[in-house]
This record gives C-alpha cells, structure tokens and sequence, in this order.
C-alpha cells in the first residue's frame, strides 16, 4: 500500500507503518483498522506523522492513535519521545489547549432514577456551569497570588477553596499537579487571561454530559470501579482556556524566531521546537505545566459544580447521589517520562496531541488504587453516540510509551458541515435520540454535530486489537451541555 | 476578495488576498475583524479607538503571522474591531501601524478563533495577486 511516495506495511492487524525514507529519523507507525485506512490517507494527516518523524532526539516511532485526523504541525492523535538530552520539545506537539482532558464521574443513580429528569438536569448543567465563548466567572476573578497557586498547586487549590474533596487527587493524571510549573516563565498576557477563567467550560468540542452505562465487558474491572449496566456516569471535557493558549502561542513565537539558529531544519513552522535541556526548552516546559495544572483546576472545578448543579436539580443529598471521581486525563501535554528503549530505561519527554497516557498496572506513577487494574482511560466519543472507559495495559508501555486514543477524531471540516447541516436538523436529530442538548453557541452544535467525527467503535477496536488499553464499560448520552 | 474559506478537518483556513503585500496585510486584519464578528464594516457603528503597532521579524511570513498574531488579540481581549490600517513603515522585517477599530461587546463574536497557527505559513504571488493560507485554531 503507498501514502504519496512512502510504503506503508502492516504490522499487524491493527498496526501500519511507514518505513524511514529521506530526512525521517525513526519509521512512523499508526493504530487502525484496516477499513479506516483509506479515510487517513485521504485526510493527508500521515504527512504530518511523517514529519515528526524528522524531529531530533525522537525514540523508536513518529506515532499517530487511530482517531488521527490533520491539525497543524504535529498531527491529532500524535505520539512522540524524546531523548531529554539530545532531543528537542515542541509547543506544536502538545497543542494550544494545553491539558485539555476529560473525566469520568460515577453516580448511585440509575437510569429509571432519572429517566424523566434529562431536561432539567441538562438545563441545571447549563446554569450552574459557565460556559460558551469567553466564559468567565466560576470563581470570582483570582488575585496576583491566587492565579499563582493556581499555577503551581493545580487542583489542589481549588479542592482547599471547598471545590471536590483531597481523594480526588488520586484520581487525576499526575494528581492533579506537574511539579514543574514555575510561574515566573508565565507572560503578563497569559495571566491576565487566566484570572476570571477558573471553572469555565470554554466552548468547540468542549462539554459536560450526562449518560447512562449501556454495556459491560469487563465485569471485574467495572466492580473495580464501582461501575454497572444502567448505572448513570457524568463526563467533564475542558480544559486551560486563554491561559493555556497564550503560553502556547508566546513560546512558539519565541521559538519560530529561533528556527534559524538551529542546526537542523524543520519542514513546517509550526513544528517550531527547541532542545529540551536549553533554557528556552526548560522554560516552556515549566510554562506549560502552569497552564496544565490550571486546567486541572479547571476540571476541578466544572466537576464540583455539575457535582451541585446534580444535588439541586434532582433535590439528593450529596452521599445519596454517590458522585466521585473515577479518573480524569489529559490529552495535550508533554511530560517527563521513564520508559525503556533496547531494554535500558530513560528518561523521555513524551508528546501527547490529542492522545491519552495508558499507563498499565504496576506502574509507580499511579496512585495505589490503580495498582492491580491499571489507569483509567476516558475515550468520549461525539454526543451523538457512545463513550468508552477502557484501562490501560503494559502492552502500551511497551508499544506506544503508553499511550492510546483521545476520543473519535475529525472526519469532516467545520465549514463543510455548516454547508451540509443546520441546527434544527442536528438538534432534532439527537431529540428523536433521546439525547437532550443545550449547546451556548448554535454554530458549535452543527460543527460539533455526530456525523463530523470517525465512528468512536471503530477507533476503540483499533486500540484493542493493538493490546493499548482495554475495554470496561461503554456509555450512551443522555444529555449534554456544549459551550 | 479579500478572503475565502478552506477546508480543514479540524480547525478553519483561510485564503487572505491583495494587489500589493500591504494591502494583503491590511486585508487580512480587515477580514479577520469581518469573520469573527461576521460583520461588515458598514455595519459596525461604535465607540472609536486607536491603537499604534509595531512588529519586526527575521522574514515576511513570520511578520505576517505575528501581525495576525497580534490582531487577534486586541480582537479577542479588548473586542476591536478593525476598519482600517495606516501602514507608515514596512519591509520585509518591520512594520509600523496605526490602527482604528470600533469597540465592541463579547456578545458580538459570531466566529470564535483562538490562535493564528505558523503551520505551512508562505505569502505567494500569481497572476499579479499576493495571498497567503493562514490556519487557525479554533
């Protein structure tokens, strides 16, 4: 089979990849099933894994998840590590929404407790959680010092402002905290960006929702979790807002004004990177974990308040509602990993756009009660259909430097699905569904429509087949907030 | 015409156009007030303000973006909308401007763009008409 003027091979039944050929430094290797290869290479994002691949320091692959789809620079659904002491880190590689993640809550409820109930707990969503275009408000409008905790603290902060509870933590990728984070390496513009838009939903494919669990495969892992058939979930979908975005966008202009000073060249712009042990890369990088731990606080809070906006609607206390946190991921991020290469392990900075860690069992970074079953990983799909709660394996760790999928991936632009659907057709498409939507901004929901994304099934059999992450239950909507 | 659309998956493109490089520049920064606040600006009747800009860069098409780079941010933070650019110096490196805009509300972004991307950023010129793809996140 060829991309362009490359060979891709199968690897496996789930695994292609493309041999090195020019200025490639490592093969780039990509999870799908075989039926979704002609719409990857349609969408020319294997171009863009290509040239990652060219970046220096990169370790074993340029990887992409099976919901690729073409961004700018690195792809959506790309991997990639780097050796810290030759290789380089780039702003491109983990995006402008710097931690935007999600996470996955379970209830006591089920769903005959709620059934009749969707519309007013949707509408409950949409008063107690800011949310649409330049949302603002959640906490009140933090001082110098507060946003500097913020940074620094993460979710830690906002739990000791009475926002969700200390176990919390253990549930949250890096608990909640990059220790990295160093505000001095934070601009002037993103502060004042951050300072009124902690616990704000944001807007495009962010959401909260509301479902119920359709299907159980693993029922060891879902008692594990305190997970059953009928059993009514929440998810949670921002993440840094302005904040994250500015520290992206004054590190990749400080970056692009030194591509010349490098002593390689790059074949996009927007892979703009610097070595990872030079001060520009140090100071990125503590940047970086500031808007991370900023989303994390973020998320915190847009929980706690869903957590409210829950009790409230439905008149339930909060111990007869059960709402706790099953695990909250990141999906645009870099981070200092150990990871073997050859057998030797090494400390690695692992790029994740639009891809989740799957870290598997035993592995020292997560939390005692993800000792025996691995990470969670949240794979939402679009709010027209399901969305997964996988585990992650040690097939991963040893494959993708534990990584997998972040959700279902683009299929179609923004503006051609504007030209093929208009808001009533998308809205009363998800009624006769059953699904209920508040969406803040009429144009989101027909950009963000079921029928612009890959279908989210066949991404998480791609991961399956692969040995990434493991099924444990699948979700349906019953009702969504969209900023 | 001054700009078109272009397909992308994930995010939006946009093609700018000009006679001249300035004026790809002005047309650019023009449009981008017209497509997030969708409206022309005869449409626009408010409050009047203006703001002096400068930029240098190692090469065109980095000016090009920080310049974008910068309007989006006046547009986003403070709600300007732009109607027109005074260039009083400009190279390929350097730029000098004076801007007038038109104060505006958050309730009036009709079109949300977050960032100007550097991605396979390069200003052409055919058949006499400079223009330039700009993708932004959005």
């Amino acid at each position: 089979m060829k991309y362009k003027d490359y060979e891709i091979k199968k690897v496996s039944k789930a695994i292609w990849e493309i041999p090195r050929k020019g200025n490639m430094r490592v093969p780039a290797r990509f999870y799908a099933l075989e039926s979704m290869l002609p719409q990857i290479i349609r969408d020319n994002a294997l171009s863009q894994v290509v040239n990652v691949a060219t970046l220096p320091g990169i370790q074993k692959y340029s990887m992409a998840m099976p919901d690729i789809h073409y961004g700018y620079g690195f792809p959506i659904g790309g991997v990639a590590a780097f050796d810290l002491e030759n290789g380089i880190i780039s702003p491109g590689g983990v995006g402008y929404d710097i931690n935007c993640g999600v996470r996955f809550c379970r209830t006591n409820l089920f769903l005959k407790d709620i059934k009749n109930k969707i519309p007013e707990i949707a509408q409950g969503f949409y008063e107690f959680v800011p949310s649409g275009i330049g949302s603002h408000g959640a906490i009140k409008r933090l001082n110098q010092k507060e946003e500097e905790e913020v940074m620094t603290k993460g979710a830690k902060w906002v739990i000791e402002q009475g926002y969700g509870e200390e176990s919390d933590l253990e549930a949250t990728e890096s608990f909640g905290r990059m220790k990295e984070a160093n505000p001095d390496k934070v601009s002037q513009r993103a502060r004042g960006r951050g300072l009124n838009q902690v616990g704000t939903l944001g807007s495009g494919n962010h959401f909260v929702e509301i479902g119920v669990i359709d299907e159980v495969y693993d029922q060891n892992l879902a008692n594990e979790f305190s997970l059953a058939k009928d059993k009514v979930i929440v998810m949670v979908h921002s993440g840094s807002r302005g904040f994250g975005y500015q520290i992206c966008d004054d590190y990749l202009h400080l970056m692009v004004g030194q591509i010349n000073k490098l002593p390689f060249s790059i074949p996009d712009r927007q892979l703009a990177c610097t070595p990872f042990n030079s001060k520009l890369g140090s100071d990125y990088f503590q940047a970086m974990s500031c808007a991370a731990n900023y989303a994390w606080a973020n998320r915190q809070v847009l929980m706690s308040l869903t957590n409210r906006a829950l009790q409230k609607t439905l008149s339930i206390s909060k111990s007869n509602l059960g709402f706790r946190l099953i695990y909250d991921v990141c999906h645009n991020i870099a981070k200092v990993e150990k990871h073997k290469i050859n057998g030797k392990e090494m400390d690695l900075c692992v790029h994740r756009k639009g891809a989740t860690r799957s870290f598997g069992p035993h592995q020292s970074e997560l939390a005692e009660r993800f000792q025996k079953t691995g990470q969670p990983v949240i794979v939402p799909g679009d709010m027209g259909t399901h969305s997964f709660l996988m585990v992650g394996t040690n097939q991963s760790m040893k494959e993708t430097f534990g990584s997998c999928c972040h959700g279902a991936g683009r299929l179609m632009s923004r503006s051609a699905a504007k030209r093929k659907f208009n808001f009533n057709q998308v809205k009363n498409k998800l009624q006769n569904q059953g699904i209920v939507v508040y969406s803040v901004q009429r144009n989101t929901l027909v950009e963000e429509s079921p029928d612009t994304y890959k279908d989210v099934t066949e991404v998480v059999e791609a991961v399956s087949l692969a040995g990434l992450a493991k099924k444990v239950v699948r979700t349906r909507p019953l009702g969504v907030l969209k900023g | 015409m001054k700009y078109r659309f272009i397909d992308h998956t994930a995010d939006l493109a946009v093609e700018f156009f000009g006679k001249t490089i300035e004026e790809l520049f002005v047309n650019s920064a023009l449009s981008l007030s017209e497509i997030i606040f969708n409206a022309t600006q005869s449409e626009i009747r408010n409050t009047i303000g203006k703001i002096h800009l400068n930029f240098s860069a190692k090469d065109l098409s980095v000016l090009y973006i920080d310049f974008l780079r910068e309007i989006l941010f006046q547009i986003n933070i403070n709600f300007r909308y732009f109607y027109n650019i005074e260039i009083n110096k400009f190279s390929n490196k350097e730029m000098l401007i004076n801007c007038y805009y038109h104060t505006l509300d958050l309730d009036k972004i009709a079109q949300e763009i977050k960032a100007v991307t550097y991605h396979n950023i390069g200003i052409k010129k055919e058949k006499g008409i400079y223009s330039a793809v700009v993708t932004f996140d959005i």
